[in-house]
């Protein structure tokens, strides 16, 4: 039996030929990385902090992905648990932090970003995986470990204060 | 139009060539760490932790006689464990049976009845099953019915949202709906403290300032994360709003928590004794699970609503031939939870869960009502159903929801609005009726209940499903319609095809007589109505009259006027409108000021958009907020409107070096006397507003204490 179930492992083991490269996926996906980070921190000093950290990570973990679309969902997941990390150090730490950015985003009286820049975390996060990502809800749940009922709430929440704000833009 | 904006802004954010080039140095460096270390298979790796797993599951199976536990079968039979059976059950001391004498009201015919929870189970697979097979068993016309009797003694006359009477107190209160059922929000004074919300991300506080003759001074603060059980809370946790009675503080906070009962939203009103307000107590917090919607303070008696799905989704991990694993999600049944600190939540008993036979939704909404002064909670309602918009008098509340079902939108869909109705008396809380009506609600102005009939206003508006199913565009309204419906929720009378075209954008009712606006999409030209309701089977709409911008609140300024405050023509700036209701078959304009304060930021008809605003008889004065500032204008029945000599008070800005902001960033102002405190998340800044505009003092958050 354990034979058997040894052989079992070994034949999974050889299904999947794909060999992720994270120069490659650095190529690909670091924009995504970077926004993702961005829109939960709100600055990009800290964005940056986060992608590197995401990268990183991701060297460390190449032989864990088996498709690209497992890389991108992993690299969000990742990004999303750095920087829940990196918020709950700082709420720790009880201080107010002021950040000086490198980078400075033009933005008009009409921009949108502002406004979803000001929605609580979760909520700016599942605006950016579903209106920019084009996730649906069940993938997000999956992507954020939660119940899709409470994505479509945030999602819900998100749109009434976007309506509020952004009136005819939205 | 948002999605576009939103792609092409977030396109242009993108990580600097620097970082990219670090980050790739970074990448290399590690490729040649790696391939220069020995190497280990990691397929000879994987298949020895297997077998080290296996070996250690079948020594213990052999060993101690463990059954072997399909987690997934159990969920899915909807046996599920609940915290009701697990051992080690929390005992709710504030569960005990409250004493209701002499308080009981009479159900209607087609009340809900409680249900166990293995019916509650039932019933939650059988809607699944219809909206499975997209059935809708609702019918949307109800048929009048006989008028009802003159009321049993249960429905009693309500007080008509009374005009403004001279307050007795000195200072500024909560603008709120109906007489006697006070609201929440964001500042709240004594008259002698002011307190003030402050809601940023990871940073819910309330700051405690003395204000003597305008000078400020700090006292206390409570931070939300610095309370007993914050470690449970996840850091989006939101202070939404707070109540100040019988020397108690009562927050009410929207957390995300996870616990070992519980994974999901919930809703928690906390207590503190602020008997003396330099050094606040926190008591206790009641939590419920669901998303906040909404509560009152009805005496000392809090009232707070919560809704959310009966069901979560177990994301299961399974292995995949192809991608190597995939994820399943299986549904699972939950029940609302009610507890008493954050560590237990049980499910809430069977006798205080209540549904109708013929529900569709498979969502439930839960009052709980919480006695201030005893610090106790007293009752608990759950019911099937959803309630996203309540109204609340002094005997009932109205829950009330539009629907959209997602299936058959693909094509014209005109949602429905569900009422939910349940009788209020000293804390009891008691299920009675429900019903649907065709169209949606605006918000909660839209409904009144006078002697023993609740009055409601409709808009027909068609709706189509875009791509994916999370949310719908208007592609027309229809028209709007007054609905009568009796104590027991039946249509007595109503009034179809107001205004074709049009959508309601404001209401207020003064006992016999409702008023409204409607306006068309996109254009600024208003119509306001007079509705005649005294006779309740035949109410007749006795007058109406155009005028150009949108009134988005309507407030009766005394028995004969009627204060619209909205937005001009041009959609840019806010405009105060005084109308004539004396007589009702012909209301008149009498003044009119298009104000220079931008309609940006003013959305008066949304959910609290209402607090944004004081009228205040006894100074001659309205006031409302602005984006950065609270204006103030003159109102005499001779005169008209006029702007103070100098009309705008600053609020405090975040340009005094606080990076964190918060999308609801508003501004209240309270009066104390004379002085007016403006107040926002940053601070508070002091004023006497009838000797200019200069700033007497000034308090900033961001450097407390």
């Amino acid at each position: 039996m354990l034979m058997l179930l040894l052989n079992l492992a070994e034949s999974n083991a050889n299904l999947s030929n794909y060999k992720a490269d994270a120069a490659l996926a650095f190529k690909n996906y670091s924009d995504t990385v970077f926004r993702i980070a961005f829109l939960r921190s709100g600055n990009t000093t800290d964005a940056d902090d986060i992608m590197s950290e995401v990268f990183l990570r991701l060297i460390k973990n190449l032989h864990k992905i088996k498709s690209e679309e497992h890389l991108k969902s992993w690299l969000i997941r990742v990004t999303i648990n750095r920087s829940n990390s990196f918020f709950k150090k700082q709420k720790r730490i009880n201080q107010v932090r002021i950040v000086e950015c490198d980078a400075v985003y033009e933005m008009d009286e009409n921009s949108v970003l502002p406004q979803v820049m000001a929605l609580p975390m979760h909520q700016k996060t599942v605006v950016f995986m579903h209106y920019f990502e084009g996730y649906s809800v069940e993938e997000i749940a999956t992507l954020c470990g939660v119940k899709a009922g409470t994505v479509k709430s945030r999602l819900s929440r998100a749109r009434e204060a976007l309506k509020t704000t952004l009136k005819g833009e939205f | 139009m948002f999605k576009d904006k939103f792609k092409k802004e977030l396109d242009a954010i993108n990580p600097s060539a620097e970082l990219e080039s670090a980050v790739l140095d970074k990448i290399r460096q590690e490729k040649e760490r790696i391939s220069s270390a020995p190497k280990i298979s990691y397929k000879k790796r994987w298949i020895s932790a297997i077998a080290a797993a296996l070996a250690l599951v079948i020594v213990s199976v052999t060993a101690f006689n463990l059954p072997i536990f399909n987690g997934s079968e159990h969920i899915l039979n909807g046996d599920i464990s609940t915290s009701s059976n697990s051992e080690d059950l929390f005992v709710d001391e504030d569960l005990t049976e409250s004493n209701f004498e002499n308080q009981d009201q009479q159900p209607s015919q087609n009340a809900p009845t409680s249900i166990t929870y293995d019916a509650a189970y039932k019933l939650f697979d059988k809607i699944a099953a219809l909206r499975e097979a997209q059935k809708d068993h609702y019918n949307g016309d109800n048929t009048a019915s006989k008028s009802a009797n003159s009321d049993d003694g249960q429905s009693n006359l309500t007080d008509t949202p009374s005009v403004n009477d001279t307050p007795s107190k000195n200072y500024t209160e909560t603008n709120i709906q109906v007489e006697g059922v006070e609201e929440g929000d964001i500042v709240k004074t004594d008259g002698e403290y002011i307190y003030v919300l402050r809601s940023v991300v990871n940073a819910c506080t309330i700051y405690i300032s003395k204000a003597t003759n305008g000078k400020l001074s700090k006292t206390a603060f409570i931070h939300l994360y610095h309370t007993p059980y914050s470690d449970l809370y996840d850091y989006d946790a939101e202070i939404k709003e707070f109540y100040l009675c019988s020397n108690t503080l009562v927050i009410i906070i929207s957390a995300e928590r996870k616990t070992k009962s519980f994974e999901g939203d919930c809703t928690i009103a906390m207590l503190f004794d602020v008997s003396n307000p330099k050094s606040p107590q926190y008591i206790k917090e009641y939590v419920q699970t669901g998303n906040y919607t909404s509560s009152r303070l009805i005496g000392d008696n809090l009232y707070l609503f919560s809704q959310d799905s009966l069901y979560g989704f177990e994301t299961i991990k399974k292995p995949d031939d192809n991608i190597g694993y995939t994820y399943e999600h299986k549904r699972f049944w939950q029940l609302p939870k009610i507890g008493v600190d954050d560590r237990v939540l049980n499910d809430i008993d069977e006798k205080n869960l209540y549904a109708f036979d013929d529900e569709v939704n498979l969502e439930y909404f839960l009052a709980v009502s919480i006695d201030v002064k005893k610090r106790k909670r007293s009752d608990s309602k759950a019911i099937v159903g959803g309630g996203s918009n309540v109204y609340v008098n002094n005997n009932a509340i109205y829950a009330v929801s539009s629907e959209i079902n997602y299936f058959e939108a693909e094509k014209e869909y005109i949602p429905k609005t569900y009422i939910m109705k349940f009788g209020i008396n000293k804390g009891k809380i008691t299920p009675l009726a429900k019903t649907n009506l065709k169209g949606t609600v605006l918000n909660r102005f839209l409904m009144d209940e006078y002697d023993g009939y609740f009055r409601i206003i409709t808009t027909t508006r068609k709706y189509r499903r875009n791509n994916c199913c999370a949310f719908f565009s208007v592609i027309g309204i229809d028209s709007n319609t007054v609905y009568v419906l009796d104590k027991d929720l039946k249509t007595v009378s109503s009034i179809k095809g107001i205004a074709k075209g049009e959508a309601v954008t404001s209401s207020r009712f003064m006992g016999e007589i409702g008023y409204f606006c409607t306006s068309p999409m996109n254009v600024n030209v208003d119509p306001f109505f007079a509705v005649d309701f005294s006779n309740p089977k035949n109410p007749k709409i006795l007058d109406s009259l155009e005028f150009p911008g949108v009134v988005n609140y309507l407030h009766p300024y005394d028995d004969n006027l009627m204060l619209g405050i909205g937005e001009t023509e041009s959609g840019k700036n806010v405009k105060l409108i005084m109308f004539d209701v004396s007589n009702p078959k012909k209301i008149k304009r009498l003044f009119t000021l298009n104000t220079n304060v931008s309609c940006a930021y003013n959305s008066f008809n949304v959910s609290n958009g209402h607090k944004k605003i004081n009228i205040l008889k006894d100074k001659g004065i309205i006031c409302f907020s602005g984006e950065t500032k609270y204006n103030i204008y003159k109102f005499s029945k001779q005169k008209g409107f006029s702007p103070l000599e100098k009309n705008h008070f600053s609020a405090k800005t975040d340009e005094d070096g606080d990076i964190y902001s918060s999308w609801d960033d508003s501004i209240r102002g309270v009066f104390i006397d004379d002085y007016l405190y403006v107040c926002n998340a940053h601070g508070i800044v002091s004023y006497m507003p009838f000797k200019g505009n200069k700033k007497i003092s000034e308090i900033l958050f961001f450097n407390y204490p």
